[in-house]
């Protein structure tokens, strides 16, 4: 099958995955400060307003069998957009959610996006595809935000499998969050071994071409 | 299993030439063909997008048989920009400019040297009238800076009290300081914490936001805006030059997004004439109502190239020469070009989002302004251009093809723009020189990226 097996040089098990995963939320939370530290190590206050989306690759040596390829589709965040940019949802396993601590009104929004998300793209088995909040500046956090025991509650009723204080600026929790949301993606892609939940899967399901290409892992 | 999953595609590189040579001798039956009637469009898009709704081709073989010819994509040249001289010799000694459509083919084929743009730039965006006088444009301007003012001062007077009563000043406020601290900072003219050119770009948007309170303020506004004020200098030149291309681009930041959906439609009408095989394949890839080029249409391409590029296309393209939509016929050069890698390497839905959105700063901008000049050549020289496609780009065709069903289109276009103008640009008005035949010698490689 294409996608997903090792190049075979007597390392059977070694896997290679390409995960589509969204990062949307209400417009300047800082989805695409996230990304660029996350994939570039880098922060700037001046990164340009995300128009439709952007793309970022990151690729993890999970461990010592398994490779796995981010690839983080930064969708604009205003919401007259939302029309046109819910198509790019399509074929995601995993999302974040992020709101700006120093602004209740992106926080009030996160159902709205969670909801959103739920409605528009599933796992094969029909379950929503594992969200992770992300509660960014948080260097800049004043008092009076959520406690923290509010928080995990409310990711309990939102269906968000977890929550994470982030700082881009600052490469707070980024990485941690990232690794969170990979292992809920893995747990459902072993539940689904014939690899529908894998985006990196050419539409053809036979392409010699592709399947030979994708598999230079390890 | 190829054959299977898009015969179209397969069979038209073998049966091109014979569908050539029967695509006369089918015509007069098969006009009832070249549009679908509504009950047959794709309606799983409605589910998505309300309002755009795109001839999704269900039967691809069906095509083949109303395909059109379009003959040969001639060879096109660019001139060089219009110089301070020749702008200078266009003019009577009051101020007035002596042959418009001239001006306008000139900076069509060329565009402007960069001394030229700020004058110039008025004129094609319709703030100064074409046949207005020296004085006339002073007197003008001595108006329209009492009226920004007068706006201006709307904004500025709004007390801190009675904007915490004003949601809709809060929230446009709130969203011009975000984007003007992200719009062009790399740019000189925008660089560092306290560039006077953030303060004008705020003001100005601002002001904006009082002239058309209904629309305010939508994320990519500052894009458009900020070549015009870079290249103005001045916030109340700049502020009514924008208004102007705000009145071109209104309808693509509008609430129900009507703006990009025509053009979305139009494309693919575009598109479909130009080269429905791939147009077939974009389909089968559930590309086909071709959302990749959601930022090219609603910004006019300005993430797509350099700034200095961004200023040579717009003004070509505000010339309105050599059709309507030329903006559209650049979209269907740039496909054009990418339609092979996009097939060769069997491209889905994410791989060709990712695979245009990446071509950003990649595209040489004289090529692809070669590249759309002589797809209006191929489309204009049809004989039997289809009446949608006539439509779209403002062509008057005696011989257009009727479509029965002329009423519903989306496109509302009017016909406009007469043939014999655009015949005569189609020679070279000035013979290209050496800095042009870079441009050339690009267009005769197949892709628009180097190797």
């Amino acid at each position: 099958m294409a996608g997903g097996e090792g190049a075979g040089s007597g390392v059977p098990e070694c896997r290679e995955h390409l995960f589509k995963v969204l990062v949307i939320g209400e417009l300047g939370v800082g989805k695409t400060s996230i990304i660029k530290r996350y994939v570039h190590q880098l922060f700037s206050q001046h990164y340009r307003a995300t128009i439709g989306v952007d793309f970022a690759l990151k690729v993890i040596n999970w461990d010592s069998k398994t490779l796995v390829r981010l690839q983080l589709w930064d969708i604009a965040g205003q919401e007259r957009f939302g029309n046109m940019t819910r198509v790019y949802y399509k074929e995601a396993v995993g999302a974040f959610v992020v709101f700006d601590v120093t602004r209740g009104s992106t926080f009030e929004a996160v159902s709205k996006w969670k909801h959103d998300l739920d409605s528009k793209v599933l796992l094969p088995n029909g379950s929503p595809i594992p969200a992770v909040l992300l509660a960014n500046k948080c260097d800049q956090k004043k008092d009076g935000n959520q406690n923290p025991s509010q928080m995990d509650q409310f990711c309990r009723e939102g269906g968000f499998v977890g929550w994470f204080e982030t700082s881009a600026k600052d490469n707070i929790n980024i990485d941690e969050a990232a690794r969170f949301l990979v292992e809920n993606i893995l747990a459902n892609y072993k539940t689904f071994p014939n690899e529908e939940n894998d985006v990196g899967k050419p539409k053809l399901d036979l392409d010699p071409l592709k399947a030979e290409s994708k598999s230079q892992c390890c | 299993q190829k054959w299977k999953k898009d015969p179209y595609v397969v069979t038209m590189g073998k049966f091109s030439k014979v569908t050539n040579y029967i695509v006369g001798s089918l015509r007069s039956s098969d006009q009832s063909n070249q549009r679908r009637p509504p009950s047959e469009m794709a309606d799983f898009l409605n589910d998505t997008i309300p309002g755009l709704k795109i001839n999704q081709q269900e039967e691809p073989g069906f095509e083949v048989i109303t395909r059109i010819d379009l003959g040969k994509q001639p060879e096109v040249s660019r001139r060089e920009p219009v110089s301070a001289e020749e702008w200078a010799k266009n003019m009577d000694s009051e101020g007035r400019i002596l042959d418009v459509e001239y001006i306008k083919r000139l900076i069509f084929k060329g565009g402007l040297c960069h001394t030229l743009r700020k004058e110039a730039w008025k004129f094609l965006l319709g703030y100064f009238p074409w046949n207005s006088t020296k004085e006339e444009r002073a007197n003008l301007q001595k108006r329209k800076t009492d009226e920004y003012f007068r706006m201006k001062l709307q904004w500025k007077s709004v007390s801190e009290e009675q904007e915490k009563r004003n949601s809709r000043l809060r929230d446009y406020r709130s969203l011009i300081e975000k984007d003007v601290n992200r719009t062009d900072r790399t740019n000189k003219f925008y660089e560092g914490e306290d560039n006077p050119g953030l303060i004008l770009l705020h003001d100005i948007l601002m002001t904006y936001c009082m002239y058309d309170f209904d629309l305010g303020y939508v994320q990519g506004m500052s894009d458009l805006l900020s070549p015009v004020l870079y290249v103005m200098e001045n916030e109340v030149d700049a502020f009514w030059c924008f208004v102007s291309y705000m009145d071109q681009m209104h309808q693509n930041f509008e609430e129900q997004m009507q703006g990009m959906k025509t053009q979305l439609i139009q494309l693919s009408h575009l598109l479909r004439l130009l080269d429905s095989g791939f147009c077939s394949y974009l389909e089968s890839q559930d590309s086909g109502y071709l959302y990749f080029c959601f930022r090219w249409l609603l910004i006019r391409f300005k993430r797509e190239f350099s700034f200095q590029d961004i200023l040579r296309l717009w003004e070509v393209m505000w010339t309105e020469l050599p059709c309507q939509n030329f903006h559209l016929l650049l979209c269907c050069a740039i496909l054009e070009s990418e339609k092979q890698q996009i097939m060769d390497k069997h491209y889905g839905f994410n791989e060709i989002l990712k695979h245009i959105n990446e071509l950003s700063m990649k595209i040489d901008v004289e090529y692809i302004l070669c590249k759309a000049e002589a797809i209006s050549m191929q489309m204009m020289n049809c004989k039997e251009l289809p009446q949608t496609v006539s439509e779209i780009l403002g062509i008057e065709n005696s011989s257009v093809t009727p479509d029965s069903d002329i009423g519903e289109d989306e496109s509302g276009a009017e016909l406009s723009c007469p043939t014999s103008l655009y015949q005569s640009i189609s020679t070279p008005v000035i013979a290209a020189n050496g800095t042009r035949d870079g441009a050339q010698q690009a267009a005769e490689t197949q892709s628009l990226t180097p190797a």
